[in-house]
């Protein structure tokens, strides 16, 4: 069994294929941080949420973080801030394991692919803090780890019928990738560290589900900052040496939280017709998963990984 | 047998050894020798002469030329062998690409091609030998391919080491930097797009050759290549005489010509002793290192290379061929002792003869086809003994039948329609029956099929409920946890977005606190079997002027706070929770 992970900076996400459904888990990576008082274990009890206990803390996991940050308007604390690894604090690392467990299921055979996207990382490198802690958890749930990225990853999810080949966009809640491929394989692949967290503001309490933070944005704030995410990404890609090679137009596949709006695809229009990029787009589609769209497109290369290549893509075709 | 199968395996064996007997003639004319030895007069050196650039970690990097085929080991050999601090792995590249990485086995032949650099890059971590920096520590170390019929390599001041400057230097415009391919030392962090970026030694650079500026490149033209011959011997081949060495007459052979080589004193400017470390014309004077160019190629004090591996000569091959060989190198090597040849002329090396003899090659030629012939008849056999078996008459009385009758029989059934079914109906083999399929086919199977759902979305994603343990202990960090001190430091730092005025940002919230600390002692646990409690303080600051009682303080709460309106609570925690401020249980 082949499965696809997509670890986000602020929500975990997997996609595997069992017998004739595909199932998919979720889960934000923060916590809730409360004293550990009997008034709210009685609470919590009562409600039988998951909490964790150390330090004289209490620690709120997973969805019912979320739930109790609203309810007590307490805030919540990321996990990952900025995607980083958090290096003294134990008791997030640890907290993350166990969160990092409940969305991974154990594997059936050993050494099954595990397509991971890694969080907040800007630049592929052969190590790095969070590489090193997100595999090593991936190798003990009896996986074989492999790493792509969520452009890469969005690429291969949307793109089949242009033969996997052109640009992958992932608006990320901390950082926004734009991947170049070409018959599934990356050829560049760029990362800012913008995401739609900076049109939220720095509000620490937990949004309510109902009403998102981003349906108030209004669609002119949303313009102006893919505005300004489009003109970065295009300085950057016109000097980056994989991506002048293109000489013909490319497919333009677009996905992450930011996409779930339904007002996005009429913003994305009217800011990409305000950015000049330095290469041209044929067309532009969006991913019809929302947010888990890379941990399709990681599902994909897992079990793409696990095929001969020719027999996959005379299957896509 | 039958008579059909028999002639047809009479007539295999005989194509058989037509067939290849026509070969081996053919062969044997090839391995004939040559009955004239080619070799060019005085007239022109028309030596086929193939470069070969090395950099790097090694003792004396340069070019090389030589018209045999080279090895990675005898060019490093050449070169002096490798410094302590080289890598075991060495790159070569090839075709202006980046060509492949080696790992070097000095007992090896791994065969190079004309025009390949290889580049000896240095071993990550510490050298085995300490800090001492080597001779080339003051020289950044550069090749150059695609500006001369050889390769170029040429050591450059570490100031001049930039793309702009070398480019300058050449003659050619800065634009010619950007068609330009670079090709670094692994782990090298040098932004190429730039043409100020100072490259590291052991950099390749493939120039484009179709946008070379021929006419603009430095008069003095690039220095020539080391002949290898002259810096290590080649070996003696069995069927080949050895050829003196001649004196080398073409000026500046022997050395990368620097301008102050023509400085030297005389009794150091012969081929012998002129040293191959040199700068090239264009580039500004390099300081000359001490490593002296020995003539004997013994390998550099601290060289990995410091024994030759000496080639074992092939055995003699007593034949014609080789003596006639023989006689007529004797007759040149005549010539040229005598004056009559400057140039050694090109010899064909005989090839090899023929191993197998006429007879042998018969015999498995007979052999196969023989077998060919044995397969054809046990199947015809079995195709007739399918038919035989109902209108063929017995075995029995088949003695008493003419040849002629039973062939005429058997037309007569081929050509029936009954016969032709017949014919069709073969024993079908067993067929095993596999009831077990291995996990991995099983898993092949089912995967390849989702992933065509996957793809063409046949499959709809179904969301399933995480969950987590009912109970987690996290251990006691060393350090106290500094959580909020981690929320305070991402509001510290983080950037204004980029594209919201100062004025617009929205306030930060900061409320960490909403009750009091944990150290306030509780008046009661909350499990304890006891009378009923007081009344659970609210949340919300009640301003009460006397409580007396606990009944009188519920009058003033009810009093106070408004009734509960249950509706406006959409989920059953929040009920529960406002009843819960309001004192008791619901």
């Amino acid at each position: 069994m082949s499965i696809g992970l997509d670890l986000g900076c602020t929500e975990f996400r997997s996609l595997r294929y069992h017998g004739d459904r595909l199932l998919s888990r979720s889960c934000p990576a923060v916590m809730l941080v409360l004293d550990d008082i009997p008034k709210y274990r009685r609470i919590l009890d009562r409600d039988q949420a998951r909490y964790a206990i150390g330090d004289r803390q209490i620690f709120v996991l997973g969805e019912a973080a979320l739930t109790w940050s609203r309810l007590f308007s307490q805030p919540i604390t990321p996990l990952l801030p900025d995607g980083l690894l958090p290096q003294d604090d134990l008791l997030s690392r640890q907290i993350l394991s166990v969160l990092f467990d409940a969305v991974l299921p154990a594997s059936r055979h050993p050494r099954e692919l595990c397509t991971v996207t890694i969080p907040g990382e800007l630049l592929p490198v052969e190590q790095s803090p969070e590489r090193d802690f997100f595999l090593h958890l991936v190798r003990l749930r009896g996986y074989e780890p492999q790493v792509i990225g969520q452009g890469h990853a969005i690429a291969l999810a949307e793109l089949n019928p242009q033969g996997f080949s052109g640009m992958g966009i992932n608006l990320g809640a901390s950082q926004s990738e734009f991947s170049l491929n070409r018959s599934g394989r990356e050829l560049a692949r760029c990362v800012i560290p913008y995401g739609f967290n900076e049109l939220c503001g720095s509000s620490l309490i937990a949004e309510d589900p109902d009403e998102p933070a981003l349906s108030k944005i209004p669609v002119g704030t949303i313009t102006d900052f893919l505005v300004e995410l489009l003109l970065e990404a295009g300085s950057r890609i016109g000097q980056h040496d994989g991506f002048r090679v293109l000489t013909h137009p490319v497919s333009l596949a677009v996905a992450g939280g930011l996409t779930e709006l339904p007002h996005f695809e009429a913003s994305f229009h009217r800011a990409w017709g305000r950015a000049s990029w330095p290469i041209r787009i044929q067309g532009i589609k969006l991913g019809m998963e929302g947010r888990r769209t890379a941990a399709r497109g990681c599902l994909i290369h897992a079990i793409w990984q696990s095929q001969p290549m020719a027999d996959d893509l005379a299957v896509a075709a | 047998m039958t008579v059909t199968s028999t002639r047809w395996l009479a007539f295999c064996v005989w194509l058989s050894a037509c067939v290849m007997g026509g070969a081996y003639e053919s062969a044997l004319a090839q391995s004939l020798p040559p009955k004239v030895v080619q070799w060019q007069g005085n007239a022109s050196n028309q030596t086929v002469l193939q470069g070969y650039g090395i950099l790097g970690e090694v003792a004396r990097p340069g070019v090389f030329s030589s018209s045999d085929e080279v090895t990675l080991q005898r060019l490093i050999r050449a070169a002096g062998g490798l410094q302590p601090q080289a890598s075991s792995s060495v790159r070569i590249i090839r075709a202006e690409r980046g060509g492949q990485t080696l790992f070097f086995n000095p007992n090896g032949s791994d065969r190079l091609y004309p025009g390949d650099f290889v580049v000896v890059d240095r071993r990550l971590g510490p050298s085995p030998g300490g800090d001492a920096a080597s001779p080339q520590a003051s020289v950044i170390w550069i090749g150059l391919a695609g500006v001369s019929r050889f390769p170029v390599v040429v050591p450059i001041e570490p100031r001049d080491a930039q793309l702009g400057i070398i480019m300058e230097a050449l003659g050619q415009s800065p634009e010619l930097a950007r068609s330009s391919r670079v090709m670094l030392p692994p782990g090298s962090v040098v932004p190429t797009s730039s043409n100020n970026a100072f490259l590291p030694s052991g950099t390749v650079i493939a120039i484009p050759t179709n946008l070379v500026v021929w006419g603009a490149l430095p008069p003095g033209g690039f220095p020539e290549a080391t002949p290898l011959a002259d810096v290590l011997p080649v070996p003696p081949a069995p069927s080949l005489v050895q050829i003196p060495q001649l004196p080398l007459t073409v000026p500046g052979s022997g050395v990368s010509g620097a301008p102050g080589a023509q400085e030297l004193p005389a009794s150091r400017n012969t081929p012998f002793d002129q040293e191959l470390n040199a700068t090239p014309l264009p580039f500004s004077s390099v300081p000359v290192t001490e490593t002296p160019a020995n003539p004997t190629s013994l390998p550099a004090q601290g060289s990995r290379l410091e024994t030759l591996v000496p080639v074992a000569p092939s055995p003699p091959v007593i034949d014609e061929p080789v003596a006639v060989t023989a006689n007529l190198t004797a007759n040149l090597s005549q010539q040229i002792e005598s004056g009559e040849a400057d140039i050694v002329g090109e010899m064909i090396p005989p090839a090899k003869p023929v191993s197998l003899s006429f007879w042998q090659l018969l015999g498995i030629a007979g052999t196969l086809a023989s077998l060919v012939g044995v397969a054809l008849g046990t199947r015809h056999y079995l195709d007739v003994g399918n038919t035989a078996a109902t209108s063929l008459p017995s075995p029995a009385s088949t003695s008493r039948i003419s040849p002629e009758m039973f062939a005429a029989a058997e037309r007569a059934q081929a050509t029936s329609p009954q016969s032709l079914s017949a014919k069709v109906q073969r024993p079908e083999p067993i067929r095993e029956e596999r009831e077990s399929v291995s996990p991995s086919a099983s898993t092949r199977l089912e995967t390849k099929e989702s992933l065509a759902d996957i793809l063409n979305r046949r499959t709809p994603i179904e969301t399933e409920r995480v969950v987590l343990p009912e109970s987690v202990s996290l251990s006691v960090a060393q350090t106290p946890t500094n959580l909020q001190y981690a929320i305070h430091s991402k509001h510290v730092n983080v950037a204004n977005p980029p594209h919201l005025p100062a004025d617009k940002l929205p306030p930060i919230d900061l409320k960490l606190e909403i009750d009091p600390p944990a150290n306030v002692p509780v008046s009661r646990p909350h499990f304890a079997m006891k009378p009923p409690e007081p009344p659970i303080q609210a949340m919300v600051e009640i301003e009460t002027a006397e409580v007396t009682s606990p009944a009188a303080a519920r009058a003033q709460l009810d009093q106070k706070m408004p009734p509960l309106d249950e509706s406006r609570f959409q989920s059953p925690i929040e009920k529960a929770l406002a009843r819960l401020q309001r004192g008791g249980r619901a």
